[in-house]
């Protein structure tokens, strides 16, 4: 299983050029509570920064400038983590432990921004192998229930 | 596992009729996500409301207002999900799965706040039951067979 297997391919991102005003209704709007942050340098948007709303709120603090007068560059975390769509999850899982971050934004071989990977994508798919194999644990011991054979190594006379 | 054990104590909490700045100001100097909003002298500090930095930040673009001319009441989430300190763990993942919410005040008998409690609380005490799930599953001579040489079945010391 691959990141770009269980990445989010709607990418919310705004440009780093944009003042703050408009990644704030971005994130209320889509229900996001952070934006990618891209810049088009040659032929295709790349992704910058990030930028949440915790973020915002503290420039505000810090500031004290109004949201459309602050420029979404000034105030990004930038150089984010940025993942291969090939990636596997074991090395998502371990980039995302390594940043201290929640979500990364997912490349294509090309290169190309294709989508974004969170902590919660990645806890539904590890909770997702669980239930998994707790099927199957309970498959083997009520195989009828589960309406399937029991496995190559049950007593004679289970199968269903 | 009981809630009271799980939950972040202290909670930090704000007012109504407080400034949102103060409020904001609040959740920065303390390093938390949410403040619980209680009525202010209400020594029993029953949660009236949630406040979060998408609330702070939600509300100004919908009322289309900045940040110094709000109050905490104007933005907040009303009526929060509150969870019984004496809940189970399963009864607290189901109830905030049911509101879709990530963070709730938990709350005594009388519905006085004691503490908050959040997805990230509740994980490693997930977690911590497989560990224990996973290290009884695993049977003893295998165990040790991992620890010993692949070429000489020899132990490590």
């Amino acid at each position: 299983m691959n990141v770009g297997d269980l990445c989010s391919r709607k990418v919310i991102s705004v440009s780093a050029s944009a003042p703050l005003s408009v990644a704030a209704r971005l994130m209320c709007e889509q229900r996001v509570g952070a934006v990618i942050v891209t810049a088009a340098p040659a032929d295709r948007a790349v992704a910058v920064g990030i930028v949440t709303d915790r973020d915002i709120v503290c420039a505000q603090l810090d500031r004290s400038a109004d949201l459309s007068q602050l420029r979404t560059a000034d105030i990004m975390t930038g150089d984010p983590l940025v993942l291969n769509e090939n990636a596997p999850v074991e090395e998502a899982i371990d980039r995302l432990h390594e940043r201290h971050v929640r979500r990364a934004p997912v490349i294509s071989s090309g290169g190309e921004l294709i989508g974004v990977i969170s902590f919660d994508d990645l806890l539904a798919h590890v909770a997702g192998n669980l239930r998994a194999l707790a099927q199957l644990a309970d498959a083997r011991m009520h195989p009828r229930r589960h309406g399937s054979r029991a496995g190559h190594d049950a007593k004679p006379g289970m199968a269903g | 596992m009981k809630i009271a054990e799980l939950c972040s104590v202290p909670v930090f909490v704000a007012h109504p009729d407080q400034p949102l700045v103060l409020a904001a100001r609040e959740m920065r100097r303390h390093d938390v996500g949410a403040l619980v909003v209680v009525a202010a002298g209400d020594s029993r500090r029953c949660p009236l409301g949630i406040l979060t930095d998408r609330d702070i930040l939600c509300g100004q673009v919908r009322q289309a207002a900045d940040l110094h001319c709000l109050a905490v009441g104007d933005v907040m989430t009303r009526d929060p999900l509150c969870i019984d300190a004496e809940a189970q763990l399963a009864e607290a993942v189901a109830a905030m799965a049911s509101r879709a919410v990530r963070r709730a005040p938990v709350v005594d008998r009388v519905g006085a706040l004691v503490g908050i409690v959040t997805l990230d609380d509740l994980l490693p005490a997930i977690v911590q039951q497989l560990q224990q799930l996973a290290a009884t599953a695993a049977p003893e001579p295998r165990r040790r067979a991992y620890e010993l040489s692949p070429t000489t079945g020899a132990a490590y010391s």
